[in-house]
């Protein structure tokens, strides 16, 4: 509803690099960060900054929203053209563009990214996923050793 | 789209930042897509948001205990029976789906049964110590059940009339072949047609349903996508008969 009363004809997308992106409504239509700033304005144009996401990133999710948001593509194309773009991203990108979803508030697209990451991490060992990750443990080794010792069979 | 590409380098110190700052919901999302037996023995070891995050039962929705995630080099079955235990348990009511190879018996299916009201989907693989008895009181107790998976397991004509008026809903199943003495020809087709009509995959070996069972399974199961009759010497495939058959599956094809 709010969509409609809303008059904004082009959205400027400011990444935290400065890279402009101009957009269409029905593009950031699932970035609920950005409808939300949207929504309570009256005028044909905004400028929104959006200093948690790089212009690399931001490019990305928008190319990803302009598919998904087309009318003309069928529902296999979407499905080839999600596959082809995890496919060509390193992990590094996979875990930004999670952390841009989320920071843009954006559903459909956080569950696409965390499933790609999911795929990646299934059935790796806990050192491995500490390394994706980045994530030192924080256990200390008194905890670690009583976690292992409560569920032994995990570490046999 | 106006695109200026004035890009700031980023630091390692940035992308290290930024990774460590994924927000609680992000991660929750990844932990929500892995299978129970990753989180079980890798994911909750992490650190200790991780360890927090997993036990959410929510997590636990989906248990794999199979060959492939438990070897039987590392574990005997009496321990698997025990993990496949404290999973159910840690899934408090949330699990809609496990796969169990080789371990399972009557008294597992029971336990499984007073602690997951929300089963959607079970596999198992090769449980010989299941009786069919067991399977059938299984079963009764899940009414919303989409998937059953015991392609390796023979059935009594009675077991598979008790899971197709047990579970309306079955969407997917396989079973090796119906025993017992007391089967005819296209007995199978006979209850399934008459019961499933949600299915859409059916898988079965060595079957006795003939070619009119197969028209008749294509016209109670609408919704069918998937028929796998392999080894069932009853289907006439002699040329007339199958060019026939072939016939009305692509039309039923079509329609669908």
């Amino acid at each position: 509803m709010a969509a409609e009363k809303s008059s904004i004809k082009i959205i400027t997308l400011i990444a935290a690099d400065g890279s402009v992106f101009e957009v269409e409504p029905n593009i950031v239509k699932e970035m609920k960060t950005v409808q939300s700033y949207i929504d309570e304005l009256d005028q044909n144009t905004v400028s929104i900054p959006l200093p948690n996401v790089f212009g690399n990133d931001l490019a990305m999710i928008i190319e990803y929203c302009k598919k998904h948001a087309s009318e003309e593509e069928t529902k296999e194309a979407k499905e080839e053209f999600d596959f082809e773009f995890v496919k060509r991203m390193k992990s590094d990108d996979k875990l930004r563009l999670l952390q841009a979803a989320s920071y843009l508030n954006m559903e459909s697209f956080l569950q696409f990214m965390a499933k790609a990451i999911a795929a990646e991490i299934e059935n790796q060992s806990v050192e491995f996923v500490r390394d994706y990750f980045q994530i030192e443990s924080d256990f200390t080794p008194e905890e670690e050793a009583e976690l292992r010792k409560e569920n032994e069979w995990a570490f046999k | 789209m106006l695109c200026s590409c004035i890009m700031l380098s980023r630091s390692t110190k940035t992308t290290e930042t930024t990774l460590s700052d994924l927000p609680r919901d992000a991660i929750a999302s990844i932990l929500h897509k892995l299978s129970g037996s990753m989180i079980l023995t890798s994911a909750r070891y992490v650190c200790s948001l991780w360890w927090n995050i997993c036990k959410d039962p929510r997590m636990w929705h989906s248990i794999d205990m199979d060959i492939k995630h438990f070897s039987f080099a590392r574990f005997d079955f009496v321990s698997l029976e025990k993990i496949c235990r404290y999973s159910v348990d840690k899934s408090l009511g949330y699990l809609t789906r496990i796969n169990i190879d080789y371990f399972g018996t009557d008294i597992l299916l029971q336990y499984i049964a007073a602690r997951a009201g929300q089963l959607r989907s079970i596999r198992l693989y090769k449980c010989e110590e299941i009786s069919d008895k067991g399977l059938r009181e299984f079963v009764m107790k899940f009414p919303q059940l989409e998937e059953l998976d015991i392609a390796f397991t023979n059935i009594s004509k009675e077991s598979l009339e008790v899971i197709a008026k047990s579970c309306p809903l079955l969407k997917t199943l396989k079973y090796r072949s119906l025993v017992g003495e007391d089967i005819e020809e296209n007995d199978e087709a006979l209850i399934i047609t008459n019961n499933m009509h949600e299915l859409r995959h059916l898988e079965t070996y060595g079957t006795m349903i003939t070619n009119n069972g197969i028209i008749a399974i294509l016209n109670g199961c609408p919704l069918l996508q998937y028929l796998d009759l392999r080894s069932g010497f009853h289907l006439d495939m002699s040329r007339g008969k199958f060019y026939g058959l072939a016939m009305r599956c692509y039309d039923w094809k079509e329609a669908s």
